[in-house]
């Protein structure tokens, strides 16, 4: 299965949500990797902490694959890493492996020899891995256009592929969300040009939000009662508006809770952080675990 | 041929630039084809049945201007291109008799013997690049100037390319494709772009269609540097030399020749030379030849009552001649 994250804003938090859901895929027991193809800024392996790949690899990263190399370096997040908690592979574990972008490549316009190594790329990924999670450059990029040319071409129609579109809980970024899916050439709109059913594609999208404020949860209790009702008012709003723009719970695939190990660390939260040294939120790695589970929950992707 | 040269004018400018200096002209300028190195190999009866294919063509074109003339003398020379340039091959001394002797047996006479390199520079001039100062490129309608001149890029064309698609900007809907465009159609285009040099280990080297552009322009006496002709014939006094170089860039090769420079042009060229003529008219059609030197001819054949066209491109005739039956 083929898993497309996107976003139309950066600081969405794409990478680091994708990064941890591919983390509890392996964990789950599924062989996962990671294609790192934000190309202005491919820092997947600060992430996974992998020391070599900060900011991608210096050659053979999928940037240079793309554009005309032959290879493509591949890295076992359970060896590469350098955190302790997250080395070496958990019993029952399936692979966790990243394809790292290149060190200061970028956005680029891909031909149509781009886009048929690009389909090559992904066939190969899919018969490896029973989940290829393709983290995208946000907005309307040449990323997002090189995999939807891609995945229209008939030698990838029966390889199952899922959008994920990332979006803060806030009023500026589920507008942005909309627009990114259902705005003037956006997903749907190139989507269909390059070659996808207009609506077979909207099928397979959903949103994702991230750094949402529960308003009733237990650690808002320091907050005055103004700032929660405030709150709880601001979150209605929102609501509103996402189901308003069809970004609404039904279009939803999941949520991750705000965590401060999220804002400011960006890294995978194992069960130890939870658990363990408890700077992470358990409910968090809960949400994780949610979005891993319905990712690949047929029941999560029928038919609106 | 017989009729005595015209006189020589020369204008003097009023405002301080050097005098420009007018030419003689025949009427007509006949080329006996052109020969690739290759040719010259292959021996004496390929070079006589090259002259014979050209005699009738070249008979013609004599016959049309002495009927047009109505009794006036027509002055009328022949002239044959060299290609010294792209190749070095065989001596003067060896091969320009058994051309001359060549044409004889096919009862034509050269008049002119003209190196190409002369075409790309001259003695003190650099010839090829004078004429690069005249070409004006015709932007296409709506252009927006992302193609880069003639002068820059080395390559010159008639119209529009078929656009690529807009692949450099991401997430836009695919283009349909779009044809090529050329600026004056007459009805359906034929796009046409030219190289006109390449560089070679930092050496501009000129293309064939370039310099041939160039000689037709000396032939139809339209450049000067200066106010002064950029080449003139020259009689050899001496024997044939035995490198091309140690040859005038026009060497006159009969005493009584009418003027090199004519009003107008007629080449007759193996059909293999078809395409590098288009070239040739695309780089021509896109020359804008300094005004006062481009009157002069027009005022001449107007003096002898002999229309000729305003368009340079115009005054250029070809007959593509292939193989005798």
């Amino acid at each position: 299965m083929l898993v497309f994250a996107t976003s139309d804003k950066g600081g969405t938090g794409r990478s680091v949500t994708s990064c941890n859901i591919a983390y509890r895929m392996a964990i789950q027991g599924r062989d996962t990797c990671y294609l790192d193809f934000d190309f202005g800024s491919p820092t997947a392996g600060a992430i996974f902490s992998i020391p070599s790949a900060m900011r991608g690899v210096a050659r053979g990263g999928l940037h240079s694959y793309l554009a005309g190399s032959n290879q493509v370096v591949s890295m076992d997040v359970w060896r590469e890493t350098d955190r302790a908690t997250v080395k070496g592979r958990p019993d029952g574990a399936g692979r966790l492996v990243l394809f790292p972008g290149d060190i200061g490549g970028s956005e680029f316009a891909p031909d149509a020899e781009t886009i048929q190594r690009c389909a090559r790329l992904l066939l190969r990924m899919d018969e490896e891995f029973s989940l290829v999670l393709i983290d995208l450059s946000a907005g309307r990029s040449h990323a997002l256009d090189t995999v939807l040319a891609a995945t229209a071409l008939p030698r990838l129609k029966k390889v199952t592929c899922r959008w994920l579109v990332f979006h803060r809980w806030t009023r500026q970024h589920i507008i942005a969300a909309e627009g990114l899916v259902f705005g003037g050439n956006g997903l749907l709109d190139i989507g269909q040009d390059r070659g996808h059913d207009r609506n077979e594609l909207s099928r397979r999208v959903r949103f994702v939000r991230t750094a949402v404020v529960d308003p009733d949860a237990d650690d808002l209790a320091g907050l005055r009662a103004e700032q929660i009702e405030w709150l709880r008012n601001c979150n209605i709003a929102l609501q509103n508006l996402a189901s308003e723009l069809k970004v609404g719970r039904v279009n939803t695939l999941g949520e991750i809770p705000m965590d401060p190990v999220l804002q400011w660390r960006e890294q995978l939260i194992t069960d130890h952080d939870a658990l363990g040294s408890q700077i992470a939120n358990q409910a968090t790695v809960d949400a994780f675990d949610v979005l891993a589970k319905r990712l690949v929950e047929d029941a999560a992707w029928e038919g609106l | 041929m017989t009729a005595a040269h015209e006189a020589i004018e020369v204008t003097v400018s009023e405002t301080g630039e050097p005098p420009l200096r007018s030419l003689p002209f025949a009427h007509l300028s006949v080329e006996l084809g052109h020969l690739y190195m290759e040719d010259y190999e292959l021996g004496p009866d390929h070079l006589r049945d090259h002259f014979r294919r050209v005699r009738p063509w070249a008979d013609a074109a004599i016959r049309q201007i002495t009927d047009a003339l109505r009794g006036r003398t027509p002055r009328v020379s022949t002239c044959f291109l060299v290609d010294d340039y792209f190749t070095a091959f065989g001596e003067p001394s060896e091969i320009v008799p058994k051309l001359i002797e060549a044409a004889d047996q096919a009862g034509l006479q050269i008049d002119y013997l003209v190196r190409e390199s002369a075409c790309a520079r001259g003695r003190d001039l650099e010839l090829a690049r004078m004429v690069e100062s005249l070409l004006v490129d015709e932007p296409p309608p709506g252009t927006n100037g992302d193609r880069p001149p003639a002068r820059e890029s080395g390559w010159l064309c008639n119209g529009e390319r078929s656009p690529r698609s807009s692949l450099s900007t991401a997430m836009r809907a695919s283009q349909a494709w779009r044809p090529a465009r050329q600026n004056a159609a007459n009805r359906h285009s034929i796009f046409v772009d030219v190289e006109l040099w390449a560089e070679e280990g930092g050496e501009r080297v000129w293309s064939c269609p370039y310099l041939a552009a160039v000689w037709h322009l000396l032939r139809l006496g339209l450049l000067r540097d200066k106010g002064a002709p950029v080449v003139e014939p020259e009689i050899l006094r001496t024997p044939w030399p035995d490198a091309w170089s140690e040859l005038p860039g026009v060497t006159q090769l009969s005493q009584r020749a009418m003027p090199f420079t004519a009003y107008r042009t007629f080449s007759v060229l193996a059909p293999r030379f078809l395409q590098i003529e288009t070239a040739v008219m695309t780089i021509l059609s896109q020359i804008a030849v300094d005004a006062a030197v481009a009157r002069i001819p027009l005022r001449r054949a107007a003096d002898e009552q002999l229309a000729l066209p305003d368009d340079i491109v115009e005054r250029i005739e070809h007959v593509f001649a292939g193989r005798a039956w």
